[in-house]
């Protein structure tokens, strides 16, 4: 199964008003592949994840993830087919505590409803037994179990990132799109984040990462994809991108940081 | 962590205890009238606080829905002569129809859509009761609206009739409480947090918008059955838009985070007028003076102003027996 295609985006096309936000930009994911999405500041990656998400609907094109053509459907119908996501700017539920974020990303694969909530059917109360204890077991797995009563407020920055990564995770996805996950973390922390992700791969999750720290790119990708200006400007194995004139010439100064890794 | 946790339901407990108790305490048929119409507007303002605290909706039409309720099960009980527990079912359903008509039409839409088109539809319901004299007995009223009986012992005096509104705010909270610590009430939580997070980790938001607002409905009906028959009688302007607004001020000034700020604002907004009755032509001033100052003062509502207080002592002897365990 390690070959199939798990995403394959066709031709997809997305303006704002006047500005073509992505131009005509295929793509296809293969399970368990880490992908990573770069490109200067504009050039559509944000956007790209928004579109598999559902958050808006592409203008054109067609997105196909595991033989599911979801192009039309809302972000919670694309959450329950299997893909999740995290933020570039931290979007925690602040008014919860840790562990009760870590709750809601169960809520996709439970059922209960208001009714058998309210009278405290026995199925309500097994599915609230069985939701309690898989979200302490997802809080375990970024190290944040000490920490899950406190309000998700309390956390510092990289456990705020690390709690949304595991929110995401709790929703059992085939797909996790993680955006900027390593923004504003130091060496170390961003060391660790390397570790999650390929630690998340390694449990047959297939990721797309969108990410500025190259070093960071480079060392985990199986395959990067370069945006510039919407459109696709290279794809291919970290390797490839590093010597590509084209995507050198995207970045300008900072080329000399990417061919040095 | 566990379900059943008897924390969840402390409040209900006390709650239980206080309403057993009071009718020993007070005697006073007046009183217990005051106390049969917290209770009738407590259960509407849970609705609200529901849908306004956790669905973060607003909706200026519950005195329709409420006038929905008392009429339905009056006209069905006045002039079909259907027992009043037949006709109650028949009024939340038909409320919740409706209700469910209105959300899913407006609920898709941001902002304050659903306030305008509520309005209008409350607006619309209270012209309806003027109009269908035939069914609703038009501006002179429905009269004569049985009094409800139980197990063949008719509640015709206030104290039986408080024993069972009281039940019933009861029996509600529990269920509510229930709804707030589920699945179900994280999901609304998690949409107040943030709606798109919510929505991109599988919250269908807009579900929980129209079903909130369904409920909501169910209970503003479930007072008005109440309410007609407590009264007897009915008519058309205690179903206006102004009791919208009134039924919106509970909430805000009770405080819409918990729900108990229902019943707080549920119970000041009740009392007020009655405690001011003295006061003459000072009465409306002073009574918008003190909803300013409660405002004011507690942007959170009772519920938020409590817990500052709460959290003020706490820490206060809490560094008291810091500094004495330290000498």
């Amino acid at each position: 199964m390690g070959h199939n295609s798990l995403l394959t985006v066709e031709d997809v096309q997305k303006s704002f008003g006047g500005l073509v936000a992505i131009d005509h930009v295929s793509l296809a994911l293969r399970e368990g592949q880490i992908k990573s999405i770069i490109g200067p500041n504009g050039a559509g990656k944000t956007t790209l994840l928004n579109l598999l998400m559902g958050i808006y609907p592409p203008d054109k094109g067609k997105i196909i993830f595991n033989t599911h053509r979801i192009e039309k459907l809302k972000p919670h119908q694309i959450a329950s087919l299997g893909i999740s996501r995290t933020f570039q700017t931290i979007a925690l539920f602040e008014n919860m505590s840790v562990i009760e974020n870590v709750m809601v990303g169960r809520h996709v694969r439970t059922r209960s409803e208001f009714f058998s909530n309210s009278f405290l059917l026995r199925r309500a109360r097994i599915e609230e037994d069985n939701i309690v204890q898989d979200a302490w077991e997802r809080l375990a797995l970024v190290g944040l179990k000490e920490r899950g009563l406190e309000p998700s407020s309390a956390l510092t920055f990289v456990e705020q990132r690390l709690l949304e990564i595991s929110r995401a995770l709790a929703t059992d996805p085939k797909l996790i799109l993680l955006d900027e996950p390593a923004a504003g973390l130091n060496a170390t922390e961003i060391k660790m984040m390397s570790q999650l992700i390929q630690q998340i791969r390694a449990e047959g999750i297939t990721v797309i990462l969108v990410e500025h720290q190259m070093s960071l790119v480079m060392d985990i990708s199986d395959e990067i994809l370069v945006l510039n200006y919407g459109s696709k400007i290279a794809e291919g194995k970290p390797s490839e991108i590093q010597n590509n004139q084209e995507v050198i010439n995207a970045y300008l100064g900072e080329k000399i940081e990417i061919v040095k890794d | 962590m566990k379900k059943g946790n008897i924390n969840h339901y402390r409040g209900v407990l006390i709650l239980l205890v206080i309403s057993i108790i009071s009718p020993l305490f007070i005697r006073n048929h007046y009183h217990i009238n005051i106390m049969i119409f917290i209770g009738i507007y407590t259960i509407l303002a849970l609705g609200l606080t529901l849908l306004l605290g956790y669905a973060g909706q607003v909706s200026l039409g519950q005195a329709g829905f409420y006038g929905i309720g008392a009429y339905v099960s009056g006209i069905l009980t006045v002039k079909l002569g259907l027992n009043p527990w037949l006709a109650l079912p028949m009024a939340i359903g038909i409320t919740s129809l409706v209700a469910l008509f209105i959300g899913y039409s407006t609920l898709h839409l941001k902002g304050l859509y659903l306030a305008m088109a509520t309005l209008g539809v409350g607006i619309i319901f209270h012209i309806l009761f003027i109009e269908l004299k035939e069914l609703t007995g038009g501006a002179i009223g429905l009269m004569d609206i049985p009094p409800l009986s139980i197990g063949g012992v008719k509640l015709d005096t206030d104290l039986k009739f408080y024993f069972l509104v009281w039940l019933l705010v009861l029996f509600i909270f529990f269920l509510i409480t229930n709804i707030v610590n589920s699945r179900v009430g994280r999901g609304m939580r998690a949409i107040q947090g943030n709606e798109m997070a919510a929505n991109c980790i599988g919250v269908d938001s807009l579900k929980y918008k129209i079903k909130v607002f369904v409920l909501s409905a169910a209970l503003a009906s479930l007072s008005g059955f109440l309410y007609a028959h407590y009264i007897n009688f009915l008519s058309p302007s205690v179903f206006d838009f102004s009791f919208s607004i009134l039924f919106l001020m509970m909430t805000i000034v009770g405080g819409r985070e918990s729900i108990w700020g229902a019943l707080y604002g549920a119970t000041l907004l009740t009392l007020l007028p009655e405690v001011l009755r003295g006061y003459e032509d000072l009465n409306v001033m002073i009574y918008g003076i003190i909803l300013m100052v409660v405002l004011i003062f507690f942007n959170r509502g009772i519920v938020g102003g409590l817990d500052v207080l709460i959290r003020k002592l706490e820490s206060r002897f809490w560094k008291k027996g810091e500094m004495s365990s330290g000498t």
